[in-house]
């Protein structure tokens, strides 16, 4: 196992190294300038010089980018252009949030999705019709329409739960937990409709063995048959595809912080897409790539430690 | 085996957790504070709180929040006193006021002329969005401690507005010596900044300034912004009571009347195509006066107000309150096809030409429904859309002829500064005309009732020159529960100021 860890981490330098020049060159094609969102278009063209020259962007790209990377090796991704804030201080900030609707996000797909697919099982045809219902919602409905849509009844309408914001664990306990159920509840949809028809297509498959029908010979119960032997083998391929749900749900949780105003990654990274914050867009590239390696490399250890079969 | 399980019951478990966790939650969701604060939804916060660097528009409320200024203005749009309480304009280059008296920062720090230096010395030398309104201050004199005397390089009369937007925003000088400003106001403002109740580009709270001149006028105890990038976002938020107030937009107005939330709406983006290429270098049919009018008099004003974007249709760019406003021209070039093709023809473009006219998304619609009606005319349009970021940097690189725009009309001095004379940002082509020059400067040296009538004639010439073509004065919406009294538009102003606001009972 430590070997499977050191190659992948030996593998994720060169990737994060290419990630990163990528990033630079597209982030610095793209037309627009930063001191103008800066100054606003009213300035004159000797402030947007001066302004360009005290940020360091008219030098040449390969000067900025050599300043950045060297930078970055010391774990220093600049000062945003707008804010002069540290690129890390922004990201540190933000991050939690976005990882939290993301980890609630995969925890929530895999209770509910599996309890579905489990349902859609057992449940003969009916089941099984119940199940597509579902996971062709989960693909067919954008989760920041579902959002809008969980706002309108939960928030406006009943009133049980809050339309915006975030309210941060230490403030609130509780009113944190409120915070995050609908822009939960709005990512998770799509990860439910796929947790429910795998473990549906895994139940199945466990259920046709040969030793299911042993069981059931030997006179072991249904629930246990069904609990105890089939449910532990159909969950291997669902639990490792957690990596995969998070970094699926990671990605629309950068929406979903839009439609409930959520100070995450996703608001700062939009923010700085839109004002040209060249550091800021450069850095939360960086950490995502960064944290999608970590991911990766997490689930392939997760199987490695499930499944006998990998390890010899 | 047992892992599979232990995975999905820890799973469970803490899905468990934070559902139990929310459901028992020792109050109702973050909805409004109580009778003594104030939750208000706004588009976003200053990114800086350098006052040399503060926005305006969109951040009235933030910036009023942390700071005083110099001036204020009343719901008419008329001066009145906030930091200083006399000004004028000795000679048309120079300009004093007089300061309040016992006005200390929250810091401590005493606000005096000295002050008031500090600060505008400070914003001059400071790259901000409005440096430009300052750049003819050459010197500033302190004979005494309430006094501070302007000496100006050219006449310009529109300092009071200057001083009652972001550059008059007075921030204690010890603070803006100690290198902190930017991440922390402190200034004499109706309120502070309670860092340990903030979250950056979430929420700001503010506590009321008990040493505020004005304290007992302020009706709120506690005033917090929440930062909502999305105005549906925050129309969702007041119907659900988790706000106050907010912005609001055209889009959920009706919905927000029928509902039971005051809507304050009122006019103030003006929407505009900018005839860049008056001399015609790249589209030499531009460069004719009679081209521009038929392209003016080609433009549905009326339909589009109605239609694409609710306000006042206009052909003027100077509006109402500002000193160059004259009723007698609104309607001046009226929606005639036939007179459109005359003067095309006239001017030797009976077939029409085509044209690229630069935009952003937020404003294609009307691009759009100008470009129908001119190509009723034979004037072809390519829209050339880009994303507001680039859309700001490509208007200055000039090779757009036409550029639609989106503007608040302020001051006709600024905005002619801004607009129409030789060393105009906007003026991109550089275009020079020595009527418009002289009218400029003219009226900047005279005094108020002289200087009406001397940009009203600016303005008429303007309109005859058709160096742009103003298409509708668009509305800007504010939306209040019945909780909240005091909200009013400041006229000449984006949003409604914070001073009136006050609880309903």
């Amino acid at each position: 196992m430590l070997k499977l860890i050191g190659r992948r981490l030996l593998i994720a330098i060169p990737m994060l190294l290419v990630i990163a020049t990528l990033t630079f060159l597209l982030v610095n094609l793209i037309p627009g300038d930063p001191v103008v969102s800066i100054l606003g278009p009213d300035a004159t063209p000797a402030q947007y010089a001066a302004l360009r020259h005290t940020l360091g962007l008219d030098r040449p790209l390969l000067v900025q980018y050599g300043d950045w990377l060297g930078h970055a090796f010391h774990g220093d991704l600049g000062a945003s252009l707008q804010t002069h804030r540290p690129v890390v201080e922004s990201i540190t900030q933000s991050l939690p949030v976005t990882m939290l609707i993301a980890v609630f996000g995969v925890l929530a797909s895999l209770v509910i999705g599996v309890a579905l697919g489990l349902a859609s099982t057992l449940g003969g045809r009916i089941g099984g019709r119940i199940a597509q219902v579902v996971s062709v919602l989960g693909v067919a409905l954008p989760n920041f329409w579902l959002g809008v849509l969980l706002v309108l009844v939960f928030a406006v309408e009943l009133a049980w739960l809050p339309a915006t914001g975030y309210v941060p664990f230490v403030e609130d306990p509780g009113l944190w937990a409120q915070s995050l159920v609908l822009p939960v509840a709005a990512v998770s949809l799509a990860g439910v409709a796929a947790v429910s028809r795998q473990t549906r297509a895994a139940m199945n498959e466990a259920l046709a063995k040969d030793y299911v029908r042993t069981l059931l010979a030997s006179g072991t119960p249904r629930p246990v048959i069904i609990f105890k032997h089939a449910l532990r083998n159909a969950s291997i391929p669902v639990v490792t595809n957690v990596g995969f749900q998070f970094i699926g749900i990671f990605g629309g949780a950068f929406i979903i912080e839009q439609v409930f105003a959520l100070p995450g990654l996703g608001q700062l990274t939009i923010s700085a897409i839109g004002t040209h914050d060249i550091p800021v867009v450069q850095g939360v590239v960086l950490v995502t790539a960064a944290l999608v390696i970590v991911v990766n490399l997490m689930v392939d250890v997760l199987y490695y430690l499930l499944n006998p079969k990998v390890r010899h | 085996m047992k892992k599979v399980t232990s995975v999905t019951g820890a799973a469970v478990l803490a899905t468990a957790a934070v559902l139990a966790l929310g459901a028992c939650s020792s109050g109702s969701h973050p909805a409004s504070g109580g009778p003594h604060t104030l939750t208000v939804g706004v588009l976003g916060v200053p990114q800086s709180w350098d006052p040399a660097a503060l926005g305006w528009g969109v951040y009235i409320e933030p910036v009023q929040a942390a700071y005083d200024s110099l001036i204020h203005r009343d719901a008419k749009g008329a001066f009145v006193p906030g930091l200083a309480t006399e000004w004028s304009y000795t000679t048309p280059t120079e300009f004093t006021m007089k300061l309040r008296s016992g006005v200390t920062f929250t810091d401590g720090t005493a606000f005096n002329a000295a002050a008031v230096k500090a600060n505008l010395e400070h914003d001059k030398a400071t790259p901000g969005p409005y440096t430009a309104r300052i750049a003819t201050i050459s010197s500033i004199d302190t004979p005494s401690d309430d006094t501070v005397v302007l000496h100006l390089s050219q006449p310009n009369p529109s300092l009071p507005l200057t001083f009652a937007e972001s550059l008059g925003m007075m921030a204690s000088p010890a603070a803006l010596a100690g290198g902190d400003i930017a991440q922390t106001p402190v200034g004499a403002g109706p309120y502070t900044l309670d860092p340990s109740k903030t979250v950056a580009n979430d929420h700001y709270t503010f506590v009321k300034n008990a040493q505020y001149w004005d304290a007992q006028n302020i009706g709120y105890d506690t005033l917090v912004l929440r930062v909502i990038q999305d105005p549906n976002a925050i129309f969702s938020a007041i119907r659900s009571g988790q706000l106050d107030m907010g912005i609001g937009s055209a889009t959920t107005a009706d919905s927000a009347k029928s509902g039971g939330i005051n809507v304050l709406s009122y006019e103030s983006t003006l929407y505009d195509l900018q005839l860049l290429d008056r001399d015609g270098k790249i589209v030499p049919a531009l460069g004719q006066q009679k081209v521009r009018q038929a392209l003016n008099y080609a433009i549905d004003r009326t339909g589009i107000a109605g239609s694409v974007m609710k306000g006042r249709a206009t052909d003027q760019m100077f509006g109402p309150g500002t000193d160059g406003y004259d009723a007698s021209l609104d309607n001046y070039y009226t929606f005639d096809i036939a007179k459109a093709k005359q003067l095309l023809a006239e001017a030797g473009y009976a077939n029409g030409f085509n044209v690229t006219v630069l935009s952003t998304p937020s404003i294609d619609a009307m691009v759009q429904a100008v470009a129908a009606t001119w190509a009723q005319i034979g004037v072809n349009v390519t829209i050339d859309s880009k994303a507001a970021a680039d859309y700001a940097a490509a208007k200055l690189t000039g090779g757009d002829p036409i550029v639609m725009n989106a503007n608040t009309p302020t001051d006709s001095y600024l905005d002619a500064q801004l607009w129409l004379v030789d060393t105009a940002s906007q003026n991109i082509f550089k275009t020079h005309d020595d009527q418009i020059q002289s009218l400029w400067l003219q009226g900047a040296s005279q005094n108020q009732t002289d200087r009406n009538a001397t940009y009203r004639q600016l303005s008429q010439l303007t309109i005859e020159k058709a160096w742009f073509a103003p298409i509708v004065q668009g509305l800007n919406y504010w939306y209040s529960r019945g909780t909240v009294t005091g909200v009013e538009q400041t006229v000449g102003e984006a949003f409604p100021y914070i001073y009136t606001w006050k609880p309903a009972n």
